[in-house]
């Protein structure tokens, strides 16, 4: 991966890609005309979702910590078969908050990716990935804010859920309608209200179980080991 | 010619970008039928009998696209019936049929690549670029599995313990949560030892390499040249207008005398992959001794 020095030019183009991209294919695909937005933003995606793991790439963790953040991932896509019960977002965020930001990125996306294996492909895999990955980011970056705090780890699971409602509900209403505009978008936010609502419940209820008992487990093995 | 799967994965994974993307962004009947057809035939030769699932996944996904395009737009010229005041009409129809054509289509272009590329494949193709998340999908993919077998074992020792009752859902959903609680345990103990065995052996100490017996053969070049320039030719001519499709407000055929030969190219290369596939099937069947 090419692999810039600066770390503020990092940071920099980290959030202008995701944020300058996809307007710039808006307005490109509003010129070109209707479907190749659908193509266009799933790029955008995949290109977002390359840059945060270039962070990951280039930062130097040892292999024990690349392995917890394997295991992570096989807990999740493990945990996607559990019916009614998905744990990935409340692992995610585990992950984030005692692996680090770069490590919780990609738990989110992988676990993303290899549910997919089992689940099926398809053009709204790199927005999953995108916005599991962002939540894994969001949970390393106020790591030590939401280590100890039940309620803000709550909170957290709740508006990760409405976050994961909103950005999806992008790629759903790219991709029945064809096109994006705020009044098919708000009809996708409030047809999927009920599912939002059971996402944020889940995950609430999800970090309530395992939020001590994994942070409690983590310490051991970072104590255990050392690492 | 080889298959897909026996080819260099390099070729594998551009084919079916380039057929996925023509068909992602030229989005018309003659188009997509081809490539649905295509990429449904390829995804049954690989998948035989497992693939059910996904079959049923694409008929759905194409079925309910027809039915909700049409609750959100109205463009179009021919009315179909008037539901809510609203008109519902026989383009809308048929742009949401066509979304949920493209969507299956990449669905089984990608079902048959996740089979091809296994994750050796995976870590030879990415392993270069990206060694650290080459080895997480690997390592992932590898433990999802592993976990699985892990996770039934507990299950069974505790039931055998008298510890686990299936009853209501609560108390199923309480034995769940604590197998998944002694699994991970036992996931992050051997996730450990699995980095440790890896650093006695090297890991880290330099850069990674990888066996990969994947020679790249003419047959790949092959391959590549075919669909790389078949698909500059099908995208760049459809932006340019030689051929194409208007669904709003009516639908229509535009483009010049020579589309045919567009859409005859694009189903050569969607149905390529499979031809070659039945081909070798076939050659196997006879050259197995009948005596």
């Amino acid at each position: 991966m090419i692999v810039l020095k600066n770390a503020k030019a990092r940071t920099a183009i980290r959030f202008i890609v995701p944020l300058a991209l996809f307007p710039a294919v808006a307005a490109a695909s509003a010129i070109a005309g209707g479907r190749a937005y659908v193509a266009g933003a799933s790029v955008c995606a995949l290109l977002a979702v390359l840059v945060f793991l270039a962070g990951f790439e280039q930062k130097k963790i040892g292999s024990r910590r690349l392995i917890i953040t394997t295991v992570f991932v096989a807990l999740s896509v493990a945990g996607r078969f559990l019916p009614l019960f998905k744990p990935v977002t409340a692992l995610t965020m585990i992950a984030g908050i005692y692996l680090g930001r770069e490590s919780g990125f990609a738990a989110g996306a992988f676990s993303a990716l290899i549910s997919d294996f089992y689940f099926g492909f398809g053009p709204w895999t790199p927005f999953q990935m995108l916005t599991w990955g962002l939540i894994g980011y969001i949970a390393g970056v106020s790591g030590e804010k939401l280590k100890n705090s039940t309620p803000r780890q709550l909170a957290f699971g709740v508006i990760s859920g409405l976050m994961f409602s909103a950005l999806m509900d992008v790629w759903a209403t790219l991709d029945f309608t064809g096109g994006f505009t705020a009044q098919t978008y708000f009809a996708a936010l409030i047809n999927s209200l009920p599912f939002t609502a059971l996402y944020a419940v889940s995950n609430a209820v999800f970090i309530l179980l395992m939020s001590r008992p994994f942070g409690e487990k983590l310490t051991r093995i970072k104590i255990k080991y050392g690492i | 010619m080889r298959t897909l799967e026996r080819s260099n994965p390099f070729a594998s994974l551009v084919c079916i970008v380039c057929v996925t993307l023509t068909a992602a962004l030229c989005q018309y009947p003659g188009m997509l039928i081809p490539a649905l057809l295509g990429g449904a035939a390829f995804y049954s030769l690989l998948a035989g009998r497992s693939g059910k699932r996904t079959h049923i996944l694409c008929a759905l996904l194409v079925v309910v696209s027809a039915l909700v395009n049409p609750i959100f737009s109205h463009n179009g010229v021919t009315v179909l019936f008037v539901l809510n005041d609203r008109p519902v009409t026989l383009e809308a129809v048929c742009v949401g049929l066509m979304n949920g054509m493209t969507l299956a289509a990449v669905i089984y272009y990608f079902g048959a690549l996740t089979r091809i590329m296994t994750s050796d494949k995976l870590l030879y193709v990415f392993g270069k670029v990206s060694p650290k998340s080459a080895l997480l999908i690997s390592g992932a993919l590898r433990f999802v599995p592993l976990l699985g077998a892990k996770s039934r074992r507990i299950e069974e020792t505790q039931t055998a313990l008298g510890l686990y009752r299936k009853g209501n859902m609560l108390s199923s959903a309480k034995n769940k949560l604590k197998v998944f609680s002694a699994l991970t345990s036992w996931a992050l103990e051997n996730g450990i030892i699995t980095a440790d065995s890896m650093a006695a052996r090297g890991y880290s100490d330099g850069r990674r390499t990888y066996f990969a017996p994947y020679p790249f053969r003419a047959c790949d070049a092959v391959w590549i040249a075919v669909y790389t320039v078949s698909a500059a030719v099908l995208i760049t001519f459809s932006a340019l207008g030689t051929y194409g499709f208007t669904y709003y407000p009516q639908m229509v055929r535009t483009g010049g005398a020579y589309s045919a030969a567009f859409y005859a190219l694009y189903a050569a290369i969607c149905f390529l992959p499979a031809a070659v596939e039945l081909k070798e099937a076939a050659r196997w069947k006879y050259l197995i001794s009948k005596t």
